[in-house]
Formats: C-alpha cells, structure tokens, sequence
C-alpha cells in the first residue's frame, strides 16, 4: 500500500511539475534579443552580443558606452568552439540571431564565406573602412566582397627569457638580438650553438607548433586558390624549415598549447616564445607568476605576424543592426572607444589615425624589465606586417592537415620525414575531404 | 453464480485485457513519436541533399551515400578505429566490470556500498578535468607513465603523438571511466539470481569458480545481453574520449594520423565545422545501418536459445 | 564454512588497486578546483592549493545557484519521466504478449544505434516550431522515451520477475496496472534506481542539447555555465572544473541514498561476508 502511493505521488507530482512548466514557460517570450525592439530613431535600444568574455572589465567598458549612447550591451556566453555549432543550427531552425557575434580567427575563412553577415561599409551602416588599419581588410573580407566587421588587431613578436638570453646568446637587449638572429637561418646557426653550450638542455623554442604559427603567418602565398590547391609552392619552404629545426634538436617535442608547454614558461629551459599582444598578459603573465623582469619583446626572426584575432560579425538576420553598428564604430572606429579598449582589455584599435600618436600605446611593463611592450607593438610590429593570407572556406581543413603533420614532423627520430611526402599526404587528405578541391 | 454472467464477465476482462500493453506501451511511442521520431527523420531527408543549414537544400539523392562509401576514405579509416577500439575496450570493460560486481557482492558485506561510490566515480568525473590529467599523466617529457616506464628500462613513448600509443590511451580512458558503469549494471542484475541457489550449491562442496560458471552466468544471461548490445552500440557511437583528447585547436582532428577519429567525429566534422549537414548526415546513417546489422545478428547470436527478451 | 583469510587477500588487493584507480582521477578532479589555473599544467596535484576561495568567489559570482535550479528541474523531471515509462513500457514487453511485440521491440533497440548528434538540427527545427526554444521544456522531454531504459528493464523484469507473482495478483483479482504498481515495482527496486540514476546523469552533463536550444543565459544549465567563466584570451579552467565537481554533489548523494537498494535480495547473515 504504502509503496503504491509513493509511485503514484510521485509520477503525479512529475506530472503536475512538468504541466506547471509548460505554463510557465509558454508565459516567457521567445525572442529575447529583440527586447528592444528595433527603433533606430533615438529610443533606448538593446543590443545582444555572443561572445566569451564576461569579465567584470568588459562589463564595466560596456557601461560606459552605455552612459554615453543610451544602448544597453548584453552579453550571452558562447564557447569560441560552439560558435559554429551555434550559429548554424540557430540559422537552420529559423531561431534568434544575436546582433553581433565574435567569429575567431580559427574559424574565420568558413564563417565569413558563409554569407550571412551584413556588409557594413554600406549604407544604411557606413562603418568607415578607410580608417581600419590596412593589413586587416582583407582578413575581414569575404570573398564576395564583402566588409563583414572589424577586429582588435592581434599581432606577434617574441618574447624571450632574458637570463637565457644573457647566458646563451651573450646579451638581452632587444636590438641586439634582433641583430643577431634577424632570420631562421641565423637561428639554426646561432640555435646550434646554444645546444653546444647548454649541452642539448636548453631549448630555443618549447613547441614545433610555436615555430609553426610563427612561419605560417610570416608567410601570404596561399595555400590554396580557389578550389585549387597550392601546397607544392607554399608549405614547401614551411614544412622544410620546420624539419630543419626538427634535424637540429634545437626545438623542444612539447606539443603547442599543452599543459607541459604552458608549465616551460616558469622554467629555465626554453627561451624564445612567440608573443602576440594578448599573449603578454594572458599567457606569459598568467603561466610565469612569478617572473616579473624575467622577460624581454623583441622582433621575431623572419617579420612580425599576424596571429588570431576575432572578428565583429553581424548577422543579417539579427535585429538590432543599426545599433550593432553604432557598437562597432565606437570601440573600433574612435579614439573614445578605442581608449576604453587599450585601459579595460588592454586591447589595440584597428583605428588608423591612433597610430600617428607614438604615446598612444604605451606603457612601461615590470615584468619585461621595464620595456614598453605596448609602444614595441604598435609602432614596430604593426606597420611591419607585410601582408596576410587570404582567408579560404577550406582553412580549418588545411589548417588540420597542418596540425598533422606538424605532429608527424614532430613524432619522427631526428626529423627523417620528407617534405615532398607531408605535401602529398597533407594533398591527399584535403582532397578526400573535400571534393571539390583539386591538387 | 449464473454461468452465463460468469462467461460474459471473463469476455468482457479479455477484451480489455488485449488492450492493456499497448496501453502501457503508449506512452513510450507516442513521447518517441512526438521527440525522437521527427529530429530522425528530418536528418534522413536531408541526408538526400545537400545542405549548409543556412541557404535552401538541394535534392541530390544517393549522391551523400555514394561519396561515403567511394570516395571518403576518413569513412573508413574512422570505421576502422571505432571497431578496433570497441573490439579491444568492449570485452575488457565487461570483464572487469563483472569481476568487480562478483567481488563486491560475495566478499565485502559490509563496505559495499562505499566500494560501489568509489568505482562509479569515474563515470562522473567533468571530462574537462580528466582531459588535463590524462594530457598530464601521458606527456612525452614528464609525464607519470612514461616516469615509471623507465623505471623499468623502457623508453619513453609518444603517448598523444603515436598512432598506435594514442588508441591505447583512448582504450585506458575508456576503460578506466566505463568499468565502474558495467560493475553496477551487473550488481544490480546479480540482486536477480536468489542466494539459495549459491547456498546449496556450496553445500554440496562446490567452489566459488564453479558456481560462478554454472549459476551466475547462465542466470545473468538477459543482462549479459543487454550489456553486450548496448556496449557495442555505444562502442560504434564513441566520441567524447577521443574528442576531449585531441580537442584543442593545435591538435589533428582525430590525434595523430587521425588514429582515434571515430565516425560521429567525423559526422560532427563534417556537419557542424563544414557546414555540410546533408553529407554529414548520410554518412551518420551509414553508421546506423552498420550498427543495427551489427547488433542484430549479436542479438540474436546471445539469444539463441531463451525466448525473446 | 568460512572463506579463509589467505583466499580472500588476493580479492581484497584486486578490489583495492581498481577502487585507487577509480578514485584517484576524481580526487584530483576535486584539489584541481583549490589552485590557481596555470598551475594545474606544472604537474598532477595531491594536495589542495590556496585558490579554493577565489576559484569559488568566480564560480559564484555568475548566477550559480540559478543554473544548478535549471539543472536540477531538468533533470529530476527528465529521470522521472523516463524511469517510469521505461518501467512499464519495459513491463508490458516482458511479461506480456501481443501482435507486433516482436517487431516493435526491435524498433526500441534499433534506435540505440542512432547517435545523439544526428537529429540535433531536427529536434532544433521542432522546438522551434513548437515555441520551446530558450525554455527547459526541450530538455525536459528529451530522451525521456528512452530505448535504452526500456530496454534495460524488459530484460531486467524477465529475469526477476517470477511469472507466478504475476498469476497469484490475477487470481487475486487485482487489475493489471495495480498487479505492475504493487507487486512488480517493489521486486525491480534495484534496477530502477540503477536507471534513475543513469538516466539522471546523463541528463544532468548534457551539453549539446542545451547548447543549441538555449541562448537566454537564465535558463543555462550547469555545463553550458562553464562559457561563463571564460574572459577575452584566457579560460579559467580551475574556477570551470571546481563549478563542475560540485555539480557531482547531487549525483553522489543521490547514488548514496540509492545504493543500499541496489543490492537487494540478499540474505543477510549467509556465510559470505
């Protein structure tokens, strides 16, 4: 008896609940992002925006564009990683787009060719693109033509250990190490030196992955054109360069972006690591606590590169465009927003005219021995970006091919792979991936 | 009683009798029908076309299932390491998971339920938590295993970077979470099969190995059933082990060679990051098809011999 | 008749190694949640760190409790469902016979076979049309007719469930439903509580589900809540994994509680202990 009546309370509870939340749910409105519903004209509007920063200084940045625009910022949390996911399946049932979505660079080349995003150079928007930084527009580009957003400028140098440096290399000033090692081929000279001295324990770079960003963005051939792949001319050089720093032992096998990888920060036994604008905080800072002057900027061997960076989409299907774009031309397009960027987030502008102003970024950092980081960065590294590569819809997949054979590379005894033979495989596997591409 | 009355009465009990599971499997169907059905079907009509979820799909018919099976060889390769995985993972995890339950039930009365915590743990630990202790315990360099590897004189391996290394850490994650899973399916089932038959076969002199075959096994047969079938089915969809592995954006989909990519990795691949639903799709059915001859015929094989069910 | 002490030492070291092996990781998982971020990746941690408090203050500060209220309607609702119908469904295939058993049996366990991922986009389309998006409800019934409950209980009522029970509640006169309701449920105890439990677990850890049905953050379950603790450039992966530890507090206690009548039938008293 008593265990009948325990059943039966609890499926008609069960039941009760989920009626009782079918009522309350339906009471709820569905679209959330359009609760300030579009009115341009001046009323107090709202804005959604998926991203993956809900930090108490992003939220306090946001207010004070609230204070002077009237727009409030929401923000929903949205993994970079589910961003694709989300997007799609949101666009294929017909749901609610955000007004703005960050689309990272990883994804960057699928994404903007999807065609879904507002051109907003265009009327009625008339995001001024001539005042973005130069080496960004063809980044945020889609290969029809059109401008989808900008982006905060994510660029890289090298950081180095300058008790390493001192030791192995003779000095750690970075003028003199730029002098000394301006390109890769004096970095296997130098690199083999090094290992001499530190009998094969010190390391001039933690991962083949590092070296790997840092070649694929010092470089713009395409890797492919079109549906045609371009392989044999320009990974060529990369994958050979990246098994002559295998054969040379001067490279650590630490896999990038591991645990393992983010621990030789503290350590003592690697010394270059590429560096770009957010790694000085974010990855330098945060993996070595303890490591206040322990660190140097210098410009890389081969050139500064470009490295990340995430992009302001907007949607054309989202609803609140216009104040979207207000949004986007105050913290990209003004030295307003483009301070409260630099104080926040410590973030770069792609604002043009910022740059004539050599005090503009600039600040002196303890733990690079008092060097001004922000200054190096924006008056050495970003004018000396060369060009970029071309986003493709095929990137992630050539992208992967690379990853893969990064790790071949990696895996091999003393770098016995050949590049011809990464080539085809990297050919064979994208073919197989995609029809459409032809070798 | 008046005969009539009583036949009438037992006519009327058998009507509504023949009525009565079908009322009781109503509600199953018609939530399966109104949830599980539809998300089915629309993904098999799309499988005919080809579709990025964004713009209009376009009918191309078997051409999806075509390309699947002629042209993609990361169909195979990826059906070929989810059978491998789930041939060696499949017997050893039932293995332990029995010995455990068998141990548990007959040698620790009293601490059982403290054991039973301990051992399912693993199956609810955050794989964000695990990813980083198995990145940490496999490392080329400094990590655990290859540390007391050379202790033993044998060099350190390439766990995350060798083809062949990186499926046996998949095989140990899978096992090292799923054991504690089958331990308690099989406790439970164990609770079926009542003591006195273990009592007098001990008193007739009979050791635990040998009740162990002759009573437990045969008793537990409609649970071994359910344990092999679905662990083979689950062992075709496996995806999160491999994926927490080699999620990062440095790292091959897949992990070195793409030895680990299983095929709802390279469904979640294809449809998700390409944008190809249609394809992906397809090639999901694919292994549906595969999975279902599979586990027919292992149905019926187990339960050759008992009556359904 | 005593099992000696000598035959039971390599039992007592087989269950030990294993029960280390499986708690282990899951302490770990438990002091990595006590260090600050980047120090997990200097090595594997036996001891708690000083970070506990400020990775709880992180976790905290976003709305925790409110994901955790989510979570829990979702899945206690969710687990009821489907445990009961798996119970009956998995009653009438057991113990009853009927035209078509045969054939819709095996639609329930062909389904098995379908990944999750395959009827995402599907099932968002739906709960679109249907108005649940951004509510719990397409949460709440999903997977509540679950083919891996009613299969896992018709084989477990075939098993346990002596016809005769069954006979005598007829010859009593009991309706069917009160024959499943009074005599049945009490006899599967134990593999109900084993379905709750899983059938809980997995709805609470579902991930792909919430992620695509769900973009109004006040209805975020607990692992969709992990992007929150996430700035810009860097991911707080201690505050993410102590937020995910103490989600497994329900699971444990529930397994607790649970766990006493997951052995059930047993005699006490008989020789083995």
């Amino acid at each position: 008896m008593k265990k009948r009546t325990r059943v039966l309370a609890l499926a008609v509870s069960s039941f009760l609940t989920l009626s009782a939340f079918s009522g309350c749910a339906s009471k709820e409105p569905v679209n959330t992002s359009q609760g300030g519903a579009a009115s341009s004209a001046g009323a107090p509007s709202k804005i959604n925006i998926w991203c993956w920063d809900k930090s108490d200084s992003r939220a306090q940045m946001h207010s004070k564009f609230t204070e002077e625009t009237g727009i409030t910022v929401e923000l929903t949390a949205v993994q970079s990683k589910d961003m694709t996911q989300k997007l799609q399946t949101t666009l294929a049932s017909d749901g609610d787009m955000p007004d703005i979505a960050w689309l990272e660079a990883t994804f960057r080349g699928k994404l903007l060719s999807l065609n879904i995003w507002e051109d907003i150079s265009k009327a009625p928007y008339n995001f001024d693109k001539a005042n973005v930084l130069d080496y960004l527009i063809p980044l945020e580009t889609s290969e029809d033509g059109q401008y989808v957003g900008p982006e905060c400028p994510s660029v890289a140098g090298l950081a180095y250990k300058r008790e390493l440096a001192k030791q192995y290399l003779g000095t750690d000033d970075p003028k003199e190490l730029e002098k000394l090692i301006p390109d890769w081929d004096s970095v296997i000279k130098v690199g083999k030196d090094v290992m001499a001295k530190s009998q094969g324990k010190v390391f001039m770079f933690s991962s083949l992955g590092a070296v790997g960003n840092m070649l694929k963005g010092q470089s713009t051939d395409p890797f492919i054109d079109g549906d045609k792949l371009n392989l044999k001319t320009s990974m060529k050089p990369i994958l050979e360069r990246l098994i002559e720093l295998k054969k040379s032992g001067m490279v650590d096998v630490l896999d990038f972006d591991s645990p393992e990888e983010g621990a030789s920060y503290a350590g003592n036994e690697h010394i270059f690591y590429p560096c770009a604008n957010w790694s000085v905080e974010f990855t330098i800072k945060s993996n070595d606590k303890d490591g206040k002057n322990r660190w140097g900027f210098m410009l890389p061997p081969g050139g500064p590169f470009p490295w990340g960076g995430t992009v302001m989409g907007v949607p054309q299907k989202a609803v609140n465009k216009e104040a979207a774009v207000e949004y986007i031309k105050y913290f990209f397009g003004s030295e307003k927003g483009a301070s409260l960027q630099r104080d926040f987030k410590g973030n770069f502008s792609p604002f043009k005219p910022l740059y004539a102003n050599a005090d503009f970024y600039s600040a002196k950092d303890e733990y690079f021995a008092g060097q001004d980081v922000l200054q190096a960065i924006s008056q050495d590294i970003l004018p000396n970006i060369k060009g970029v590569r071309l986003p493709s819809k095929y990137d992630q997949d050539i992208n992967d091919a690379y990853n893969l054979v990064i790790k071949t590379i990696n895996a091999s005894k003393d770098g016995n792979v050949s590049a011809d033979d990464m080539i085809s495989k990297m050919e064979d596997d994208l073919v197989n991936k995609q029809p459409a591409i032809t070798k | 009683m008046d005969p009539l009355i009583i036949i009438r009465l037992s006519e009327v009990i058998d009507m509504k009798k023949k009525y009565i599971p079908y009322t009781m499997i109503a509600p199953y169907f018609i939530l399966y029908i109104a949830f599980g059905l539809f998300p089915i079907i629309f993904s098999l009509a799309i499988s005919f076309t080809q579709w990025d979820g964004i713009g209009t799909a376009t009918f191309i018919g078997l051409k999806n299932y075509i390309r699947t099976f002629t042209q993609d060889k990361f169909f195979y390769q990826s059906l070929g390491n989810t059978t491998l995985l789930l041939l060696v993972n499949t017997p050893i995890q039932i293995s332990v998971g029995l010995l455990m339950a068998t141990l548990l039930k007959d040698f620790f009365k009293k601490t059982r339920g403290a054991f039973q915590l301990i051992n399912f743990l693993p199956y609810i630990t955050t794989p964000v938590a695990i990813g980083i202790i198995f990145q940490l315990m496999f490392d080329w360099k400094s990590g655990v295993v290859n540390g007391l590897l050379n202790l033993l004189g044998i060099d350190s391996v390439y766990w995350l970077g060798n083809a062949w290394a990186s499926r046996g850490v998949v095989v140990i994650m899978e096992i090292w979470k799923g054991f504690g899973y089958m331990m308690i399916m099989f406790l439970s089932g164990l609770s079926t099969i009542p003591d006195e038959l273990y009592e007098s076969s001990r008193i007739d002199g009979a050791k635990w190995r040998h009740s162990f075959a002759h009573i437990t096994i045969p008793l537990l047969r409609p649970i071994f059933t359910f344990v092999i079938v679905t662990s083979v089915i689950n062992g075709f969809k496996l995806f999160d082990e491999p994926q927490l592995l080699f999620s990062s954006t440095s790292q091959p989909i897949g992990g070195p060679d793409r030895a680990v990519m299983t095929v709802v990795m390279r469904f979640y691949e294809t449809a998700f990051n390409g944008f190809e639903f249609g394809y992906g799709s397809a090639l999901a059915y694919c292994l549906f098809i595969i999975i279902a001859i599979v586990s027919f015929f292992l149905f019926k094989f187990i339960n050759r011999e008992s009556d359904m069910a | 008749m005593e099992i000696k002490l000598i035959k039971r030492l390599p039992v007592y070291l087989v269950v030990l190694i294993f029960s280390v092996a499986a708690l282990l990781p899951f302490y770990m998982m438990i002091i990595m949640g006590t260090y600050y971020s980047e120090e997990l990746y200097s090595g594997v941690k036996l001891l708690p760190g000083g970070y506990f408090l400020t990775n709880l203050h992180t976790v905290l500060k976003q709305n925790f409790f409110v994901f955790y209220k989510n979570s829990i309607i979702v899945s206690v609702c969710n687990t009821l469902g489907g445990v009961f119908i798996s119970a009956l469904t998995g009653y009438a295939f057991a113990k009853y016979q009927f035209k078509g058993k045969k054939p819709l049996f095996a639609f329930i366990v062909a389904t098995l076979a379908i990944p999750q991922q395959l009827g995402l986009i599907g099932f968002v389309v739906e709960m679109r049309a249907l108005g649940w998006i951004n509510t719990l409800l397409p949460l709440i019934f999903s997977g509540m007719a679950s083919a891996f409950g009613v299969f896992w209980m018709t084989q477990y009522i075939s098993s346990s469930v002596p016809n005769e029970i069954i006979e005598s509640g007829r010859i009593d006169g009991c309706n069917d439903f009160v024959i499943f309701f009074r005599l049945v449920l009490p006899i599967i105890r134990s593999a109900l509580i084993t379905i709750f439990l899983l059938l809980f677990l997995w709805s609470w850890n579902s991930y792909m589900t919430p992620l695509v049905t769900i973009s109004n953050e006040k209805y975020y379950t607990i692992p969709l809540s992990i992007a929150l603790i996430s700035s810009e450039y860097r991911t707080d992966y201690a505050a993410r994994i102590l937020s995910l530890a103490l989600s497994t507090i329900p699971i444990i206690g529930m397994f607790c509680i649970g766990s006493k009548h997951l052995i059930q039938g047993l005699i006490s008293g008989s020789v083995k202990g």
